[in-house]
């Protein structure tokens, strides 16, 4: 059974996890404006640490982001019998922007080595000498979520004893931008599920949960017992409007109604993603069941926000109360969903995280203090690589053999593109890392020879790489840095989140099943092995787009992509 | 009646704008929907139409709402860039 052994929130609103739960139950929130903030032409409301704070948090010699993921683990890993030093242990980071930041330092614009996620996470796990290869988990919104599920499924498998899981994101001028781009930033505190929303307010913070599978750890009740992760296969950046993904990864759960204390929604508080959750909700058959969520009091954590929002949650049940949703007066959702905003009593152990986001994606995760809860039956697993491609900026192969191409680099992938697939010009508005992936998976599907774009939820898209989404964080970057010509993109801007590659897939295939990105110092095949195994633990998954996509520049780049089929099923 | 000039010059501003790969200007008509099934726009289109307004003619949209009638056809856009010129 995977429990949780330790936790820590690091916010503005406290810097230990009983900390922040009095202030949310207190009904206190770190939401306000910032004008003139970064040089932005436009303020915004946020729940950002203080300088004060930021004195307590900042290491010498790390980044912003890094001392404050230092920080929650400082908090956390003393508590806990973990051994750092073990093979057995890993440490997983959910992050969506990292430490994206250092891109507006010209230097590191020119020579961004450091300023990668995985370059991040080796730099932490050394500095607390964890020496097992860190996974950074890079699903938009729900990497929190998505890194829980990861740590689990890992755990489950045998490969590791304990998961250190942390989700952390700093805010700045050039998360704030795009999201202005967007105009999805509510000008007050925003207010989730209300008739009166208008949009986010972007937060940060980092949490921490450690997780055990060892049967002689001294843990809390706290366990995991299902999770899931489905896409909407509809649009890279709207929600689903029949809240499809959201939907299908509820179910996963089986999670009865009658054991719920409440389920803590994602509640972003736009218009479309509110609506779109109250719509899932309700098909999956939560009609009673109390309905919250915490954006009112930290605003949105990005990849923090499963985890704390995880947090709080089991120190609500721990305090048999169910919170009120900051914000919300009158519901203005058209799901028959029942609502909470006031703090209430509940007798009941689990609870259900729900959240949403970017390419698609969607995830959930049921977390019990009650021991009738057991994981699932585990099956072991191992599978078989069937077809697979290769890109280079000058070669294509298939099943090993090349294809004559006569352009190189990014020219190279548009002459695919016309040669194989032609017939869809949305490949135009893709960056090129996602044009990459997206050719790879083409030539890929063209070879395996199945009936194409027959709606499925049995096949996942599985990606990893070393640089994110390097190259449309560096065009975002140049689109904000001259105040005079500021002029944030919010289709260069959607390309930031390297995720978007596998909605991009999905949405091409309508594939509802899992969609996930990893980040990794280098490609490492053994984890990428050890994360792929781990993938088949979704009982529905049966066959998996998987593979390296990594895009350093419209001249250096490498696609090894491949379909992986789940053995036990032959 | 909007002038030709500004109708051209906006159809080379959207095919750009929105990576319209596989379009020239003629094969958008003046007063043809942009959004559904044409020219297969959809919500971050939209929104990269406001950025172009305020890139191009300095011309800014705070509420994304009030795209949906100006971005109706390239018509609707000349006769609202004209009257904010």
């Amino acid at each position: 059974m995977v429990s949780v052994i330790a936790h820590n929130i690091v916010s503005p609103l406290g810097m230990t996890s009983a900390e922040n739960y009095s202030a949310v139950k207190a009904g206190n929130s770190a939401l306000s404006l910032h004008e003139g903030k970064w040089d932005l032409p436009e303020s915004f409301c946020a729940s950002l640490f203080t300088d004060a704070q930021w004195h307590d948090i900042q290491q010498d010699g790390y980044t912003h982001f890094e001392s404050l993921v230092i920080k929650s683990l400082s908090q956390t890993l003393p508590s806990c019998n973990v051994d750092l030093s073990s093979e057995r242990t890993i440490f997983i980071l959910s992050s969506t922007k990292a430490n994206v930041e250092l891109l507006a330092d010209p230097h590191f614009f020119s020579s961004p080595e450091g300023e990668l996620p995985g370059v991040a996470a080796k730099h932490i796990a050394d500095h607390f000498g964890i020496k097992t290869s860190p996974i950074v988990v890079c699903n938009a919104c729900i990497s929190g979520v998505a890194a829980l599920i990861l740590a689990k499924r890992l755990l489950e498998t045998g490969q590791y004893d304990d998961a250190i899981v942390c989700g952390a994101d700093v805010q700045s001028a050039f998360i704030v931008s795009g999201f202005q781009s967007f105009k999805a930033l509510s000008p007050d505190n925003c207010r989730p599920f209300d008739a009166e929303r208008v949009g986010l307010n972007l937060g940060e913070a980092a949490a921490t949960i450690v997780l055990s599978n060892r049967d002689s750890i001294q843990s809390s009740p706290w366990h995991l017992v299902s999770g899931g992760v489905r896409n909407d296969a509809n649009h890279i950046s709207g929600p689903s409007r029949t809240g499809e993904g959201s939907y299908r990864a509820l179910l996963t759960l089986d999670a009865p109604e009658s054991e719920l204390a409440f389920i803590n929604a994602h509640g972003t508080a736009t218009l479309y993603n509110d609506e779109m959750e109250s719509i899932a909700l309700h098909r999956a058959g939560y009609h009673s069941v109390c309905i919250n969520a915490l954006k009112g009091y930290y605003g949105h954590t990005m990849g923090a926000a499963g985890i704390l929002e995880s947090i709080i949650s089991m120190c609500a049940v721990d305090d048999n109360t169910i919170l009120a949703t900051r914000g919300l007066k009158n519901k203005g959702v058209s799901g028959d969903i029942t609502l909470s905003n006031a703090n209430n009593q509940t007798d009941r152990e689990s609870f259900v995280k729900l959240l949403s986001g970017f390419g698609g994606c969607n995830g959930a995760l049921w977390i019990s203090r009650n021991k009738d809860h057991q994981n699932k039956k585990i099956a072991s697993n191992n599978y078989t690589l069937t077809n697979h491609v290769v890109i280079t900026p000058t070669s294509v192969t298939i099943n090993g053999e090349p294809v004559v191409c006569e352009q190189t680099g990014k020219a190279l992938l548009t002459e695919l593109y016309k040669k194989y697939v032609s017939d869809y010009p949305k490949f135009y508005k893709m960056d090129v890392m996602t044009r990459l992936g997206f050719i790879a998976s083409e030539l890929l599907l063209q070879t395996e020879g199945s009936e194409r774009f027959v709606p499925c939820e049995d096949r996942a898209v599985v990606l990893f790489n070393r640089t994110s989404s390097l190259i449309a964080d560096k065009l975002h970057q140049e689109s904000i840095n001259d105040k005079h010509n500021f002029f944030p993109s919010p289709s260069v801007f959607v390309y930031t989140l390297p995720n978007i590659i596998t909605g991009e897939i999905a949405i091409r295939n309508k594939y509802y099943g899992e969609t996930s990105f990893y980040i990794l110092e280098r490609n490492d095949k053994k984890l990428i092995d050890e994360v792929l195994n781990a993938s088949f633990l979704d009982s529905h998954t049966q066959s998996i787009i998987a593979g390296w996509v990594d895009c350093e520049s419209e001249d250096v780049f490498s696609a090894e992509m491949y379909i992986v089929d789940n053995k036990t099923i032959k | 009646m909007v002038n030709e000039e500004l109708i051209n010059e906006l159809k080379g501003h959207i095919i750009n704008a929105l990576h319209l790969e596989d379009i020239t200007p003629d094969d958008i008509e003046n007063d043809a929907p942009l959004f559904g099934d044409g020219l297969g726009l959809d919500s971050i289109d939209a929104l990269e139409l406001i950025v172009m307004l305020e890139k191009k003619y300095g011309i800014r949209i705070a509420n994304p709402a009030e795209g949906k009638s100006i971005f109706k056809s390239v018509n609707s856009i000349a006769e609202y860039v004209d009257s904010h010129k």
